[in-house]
């Protein structure tokens, strides 16, 4: 619940960031909690988020003449900021924002164009974008990423990572926790050592995916006509269950890359434990899109 | 449990948590070799899911109400406001659930081809009332941001009507009946994204 003295805060700040409309660049802080819960507006330009060993939020920000004004403000458990009276047709410079914040802050992010670039949080991080890039470094508890064209790159160890965008395309490297992507036309590409549960939608995108798949893990990719390629450990306890019902006959590769071709649909273990009823479950469905499934020493060094 | 028809009368049970240790462990073993009884129970779940998250009512806001409550005298054309685009979306998902626990009961029944065809009239009416609720907010839409969300929606509709066309050449052919459920549910997710759009 946000008090008076925060909506005065925040009132003198949108004031103190009107002034901004000159310009000129500005500069914001207040105290902050930890696990601070901080929302970013920002349409137009680029927002940089990073994590630091303070508690409190530091903005630097560049707003444009006429490219609207800097707000900010709030308690310590809550705050939000950003740019306010963007014109989504302004043509002028982009306004930047450069925000310091907790490294356990939960962050929410709006953009339209703007690329969103966030780096050394250990708490959530969510981002809503049209068209802007979203690359997301470290390892935060939750990275959830919805865009629409922009482009999302994901690095480090997040635990728990949802992204979600239409033509954008997806690269994920390093998650080990649980993994949920879906994209319309957006090209998916997710390398991990091991990636305890995995989940890939796409309707055209091509998905592909270089991991190792825990024994009690599993990894479910559906498409439409997206071709789909999984990369895999030689050793390796799996129950596979690959079907398409119009695609190419699917590809496998393993047993010292001999490839096996089956029409339609594959049911499979490999590995020792995988006949005891034990391995990973490995999932491809596709209405014609390609399978290809192989095994590799180290699937995710390329 | 190595029927498909026991699958299908335990879904409930299943939903409900109520299934006991023994015979959930041989659904499970059911489930590990059947895919349309694995289909089953996850557009159950999704279904139950959706229903779950509707709220239990909708009450505007006293400030919104003062601007609403005039406007109900008079026959309303078409959703106006966000507001009135999230509660038709979600009498839309219960008429979706409803039809779909209907399907999935007479499945339990009878498992007859129309259980599907009524399941695919509720994803239908679903996404076009969805359709209507973005249509009445594509306007506030940038330019842009309505051109991407309309070549993405394209994109899913060519693939709904691809899964179709397939299935109206093999009418029994359940895999096929998943490969449209799907489709639809991604048709009716993005268009409750790209409403949020509007609504933003």
């Amino acid at each position: 619940m946000i008090g008076r003295q925060t909506t005065a805060a925040i009132a003198v700040l949108t004031i103190a960031g009107a002034a901004s409309a000159a310009g000129q660049d500005r500069q914001l802080g207040f105290p902050a909690d930890p696990d601070v819960a901080l929302r970013v507006y920002n349409l137009v330009g680029t927002t940089r988020i990073t994590g630091w060993d303070r508690d409190s939020i530091e903005v630097r920000a560049t707003v444009p003449p006429r490219g609207g004004s800097l707000f900010g403000g709030g308690s310590r458990r809550a705050a939000k900021l950003g740019v306010d009276g963007q014109n989504p047709s302004f043509t002028g410079p982009p306004a930047t924002l450069d925000v310091r914040v907790p490294r356990g802050a939960r962050i929410w992010v709006k953009s339209g164009t703007a690329d969103v670039i966030v780096a050394e949080i250990r708490g959530e991080i969510e981002v809503s974008s049209v068209t802007g890039a979203v690359t997301l470094t470290g390892s935060p508890r939750v990275a959830a990423i919805e865009t629409i064209d922009g482009n999302v790159s994901i690095t480090g160890n997040a635990t728990v990572v949802r992204a979600r965008t239409g033509a954008g395309a997806v690269t994920i490297s390093g998650a080990r926790g649980d993994v949920v992507v879906a994209t319309v036309q957006g090209k998916v590409e997710i390398v991990s050592n091991e990636l305890l549960s995995g989940r890939v939608e796409t309707v055209s995108g091509s998905v592909e995916v270089r991991t190792a798949v825990p024994l009690d893990g599993q990894l479910e990719v559906e498409t439409h006509d997206g071709p789909v390629e999984i990369t895999l450990p030689r050793e390796l306890d799996a129950r596979f269950d690959l079907s398409t019902i119009k695609g190419a006959p699917i590809a496998t590769h393993f047993s010292g890359d001999v490839l096996r071709q089956h029409p339609r649909s594959a049911r499979f273990a490999v590995g020792k434990k995988s006949g005891a009823g034990r391995g990973a479950s490995i999932v491809v469905r596709t209405f014609s899109g390609a399978i290809t499934v192989r095994s590799r020493s180290n699937p995710s060094g390329g | 449990m190595n029927d498909c028809r026991d699958v299908r009368e335990a879904i409930p049970s299943l939903l409900a948590g109520n299934l006991g240790p023994e015979t959930r462990a041989q659904l499970d073993a059911h489930l590990a070799r059947c895919q349309a009884c694995r289909d089953d129970v996850e557009t159950a779940i999704w279904v139950g899911e959706r229903t779950r998250a509707l709220p239990r009512a909708i009450a505007p806001a006293r400030d919104l109400w003062t601007g609403i409550a005039p406007r109900l005298g008079r026959r309303t054309r078409r959703f106006a406001a966000p507001w009135w685009g999230l509660a038709a979306a979600a009498i839309v998902l219960m008429a979706l659930s409803s039809a779909a626990t209907v399907a999935l009961v007479r499945r339990t029944v009878q498992p007859d081809p129309g259980g599907f065809a009524q399941l695919e009239l509720g994803f239908q009416n679903a996404a076009r009332e969805l359709g209507e609720v973005y249509r009445e907010s594509r306007g506030t839409l940038a330019p842009g941001t309505r051109a991407v969300l309309e070549r993405n929606l394209e994109v899913i509709e060519r693939a709904l009507a691809e899964a179709r066309a397939a299935l109206d050449a093999d009418p029994s052919n359940r895999a096929l009946e998943a490969v449209v459920v799907a489709a639809y549910k991604r048709k009716i997710a993005f268009l409750e994204r790209a409403s949020a759009f509007g609504e933003s």
